[in-house]
Order: structure tokens, then C-alpha cells, then sequence
């Protein structure tokens, strides 16, 4: 049973503390399984402690979303089998990874919220933030999405053109 | 926070964390788990894993196991022509060109895919290759197709044939399908299950 009025204090990998509403926690699973199982102390959740390395910046932009999406439903519904998709992303999410879109962020702090989302088990978040992910490199040339993903290539020229002869079979 | 930082970095002293967002060669997907690398590339559709398959050999392995919940490409046809003994011509009709996949299956030993020919007038000549080492990965390329039609030739319904479907076409990108003529689909119907 969830109280509502119940608080909850995390205190983040710098140290800062941040007191918020259960109804706002109870979408983490991992801060929910803290609080069942470790008999946190008046309900003072350490994410350093437990290998969750969430900075106050990026646990200031989860807990904006917490509030937008505290009466979601739970639980979360689970994947199917279904196919994937990335074009039913909420306007209010829309417009909220909308504001980290900028030339010096380079992807950081969507980067950050996706890892926040996937240590602290917030299942409708990381949904969202992989959606948005998806969508950036989606169409894009594998020069575009080395500078978004930021990812160094560790193969040998010889295994590159291997996986482009596999891969480039139906091209003109 | 920044300030912390700050202070980390006059006195020269840069920890884990500083390190972390100063590298350069550090990447941020490195510090994602494959799920959920995973679940990213499940949203981009298969041109775009190829993209994705060049970009490091992390990325290579997980574009391959998102293959099979990737967005399929819609293709016109697909014409499937039997040639005693064992071989299978897989013709795909995509966006107005056409690609033959030469199968090579004679029962038990998994299907072989022999060759892939581009079969369009307007490419170079000779524009078919044989496969080489990684045939049955080549052979996963059919699963990036949904067809809007599926035609038979030359079928002779026989074991050989009955086992090709099983391996090739029914665990790939057809969910049900049938002969209409004769009780061939009901045949095929209880192969599927």
C-alpha cells in the first residue's frame, strides 16, 4: 500500500538531497525495492550507495518528469511481441527532450536520463528517452550517427569492408 | 555539481567522473547495457541497422539480434521456384528491383544460401555473388522482408519441400500461408504448428 503524503528523501552521487512525494517514487522500481527491502531510514534512499550513479542535474530533470507522469498507471505494461515503434512520444515528453536539444549538450543529457532511467528502473522514462534516441539516428548516414552515438569505430578496415559487402547487397 | 567540477579540475586532480565527460574517446553508449542498446536499435528500421552495424563491433552484434523486432520493409512478391534437386530460387520484388536468393537445401543439414543475385537491368554486370563464410547470416537478410504476395513454381510437395518451408520461409516472414489448389495447405497448415 502506497501512503500518498509519504516522502522520500534520494540523495544523489554529489551529494545534494532532494525530498519528493512517494506518488512521484513509486514509478522507480529500483527506489520502491529500496524502500520494501532495505528498511531505508525514514525513508532516506543513498543512489550512490547502491551503484546508482545519478548526478542532481539529471535527477532534477527525472523527478520534472515523475510529476508530470504520477498518475500512469501501473505497472508499466510489459513489451510484447509486437513491433517497436518510436513515433508515439507524448507532446509534453516531446517538448521536454526538446530543451536539451543543444549544439554544447551533444546528446549528454539525454544520455544521462536514459542511464538514470534504466539504474533507477523507471520503465515509462527509458521507454521515452530510447524513442527519442531512435529517432535521432533513424535515417541518418553512419557518419551522422557515429557524431550522435559519439562512437569510435574498433574494426579493421578489411572486417568494415566485409560487413558493407554483407550488408550492401540490394543497392544499385 | 559544476562547481564540484570546477574545483576538481584546478586542482588537477580529475576523477573518474571528470574524466568521463572530458575524454574524448569515451562514448556514452559504452555505459548503456546491451538491452537497452538493444531496445534503441529495435525502433530503426533494417537500413538503418546496416548504418549501425559499420559503426563498432559492439554495435555490429547488437544490430544483428534487433534484426528480428526491427521494422520489416514492405516488398511486393516473393516467388519461390524449386529445382530438383535440393536448390530453391527465392525471388524478392522490393521497391521495383528484384533480388534472387539461391537456397541450396537437401534435407537435414540447415539451408544453405549458394549465391545472392541482383537481378536488376540498370546495375553493373555480373552483379551476382557467391556467398562466402557467413552464408546463413546472409540468409537473415530475408527476414527484413514482409511480402504482400507469395507465388509457387515448379513446386513439388514432397518432404524436402515440406522441411525448406519449415526452415526458411515459416520461421522468417510468413506467419500462415496456403496452397489453395488440392489439400496441399492443410498439409502445410500442421506443418506450421
Amino acid at each position: 500500500r502506497i501512503y500518498p503524503l509519504m516522502r522520500v528523501t534520494l540523495t544523489t552521487s554529489d551529494g545534494a538531497s532532494v525530498t519528493v512525494s512517494r506518488q512521484l517514487t513509486k514509478h522507480s522500481g529500483f527506489i520502491e525495492k529500496a524502500i520494501t527491502d532495505m528498511a531505508v531510514d525514514d525513508n532516506a534512499v543513498p543512489l550512490s550507495a547502491v551503484a546508482v550513479d545519478v548526478d542532481d542535474a539529471t535527477l532534477k530533470l527525472v523527478i520534472e518528469w515523475l510529476t508530470e507522469h504520477r498518475d500512469d498507471a501501473l505497472p508499466y505494461p510489459e513489451k510484447t511481441d509486437e513491433e517497436r515503434r518510436a513515433d508515439d512520444i507524448p507532446a509534453w515528453d516531446q517538448a521536454f527532450v526538446q530543451k536539451w536539444d543543444t549544439k554544447e549538450d551533444q546528446q549528454q543529457t539525454l544520455y544521462a536520463v536514459i542511464t538514470a532511467a534504466d539504474k533507477l528502473d523507471i520503465k515509462g522514462l527509458l521507454d521515452m528517452t530510447c524513442k527519442t534516441l531512435a529517432n535521432k539516428i533513424n535515417g541518418k548516414t553512419v557518419e551522422e550517427m557515429r557524431e550522435i552515438l559519439q562512437l569510435e569505430c574498433d574494426f579493421t578496415e578489411e572486417e568494415l569492408a566485409e560487413i558493407r559487402k554483407e550488408n550492401a547487397w540490394c543497392e544499385n | 555539481s559544476n562547481r564540484k567540477r570546477c574545483l576538481e579540475d584546478d586542482a588537477g586532480e580529475p576523477n573518474e567522473h571528470t574524466t568521463s565527460k572530458l575524454t574524448s574517446n569515451e562514448d556514452h553508449l559504452s555505459k548503456l547495457p546491451d538491452d537497452c542498446i538493444r531496445d534503441i536499435l529495435e525502433r530503426i528500421d533494417h537500413a538503418d541497422l546496416d548504418e549501425a552495424a559499420t559503426l563498432s563491433r559492439r554495435l555490429s552484434d547488437l544490430s544483428d539480434s534487433s534484426r528480428s523486432k526491427a521494422q520489416p520493409a514492405e516488398a511486393e512478391r516473393l516467388e519461390i521456384e524449386q529445382v530438383p534437386p535440393g536448390l530453391f530460387y527465392l525471388l524478392v520484388a522490393y521497391a521495383g528491383r528484384k533480388f534472387c536468393f539461391d537456397i541450396s537445401y537437401d534435407g537435414g543439414i540447415d539451408p544453405k544460401l549458394c549465391r545472392l543475385r541482383n537481378l536488376n537491368s540498370n546495375t553493373r554486370t555480373g552483379n551476382s555473388r557467391p556467398t562466402s563464410g557467413n552464408a546463413n547470416k546472409s540468409l537473415t537478410l530475408l527476414h527484413r522482408f514482409k511480402f504482400r504476395s507469395c507465388v509457387f513454381r515448379n513446386i513439388i510437395i514432397n518432404d524436402n519441400m515440406l522441411e525448406f518451408i519449415d526452415k526458411v520461409i515459416s520461421t522468417s516472414f510468413v506467419t500462415s500461408f496456403a496452397i489453395v489448389r488440392g489439400f496441399y495447405d492443410v498439409q502445410l497448415e500442421q506443418r506450421e504448428r
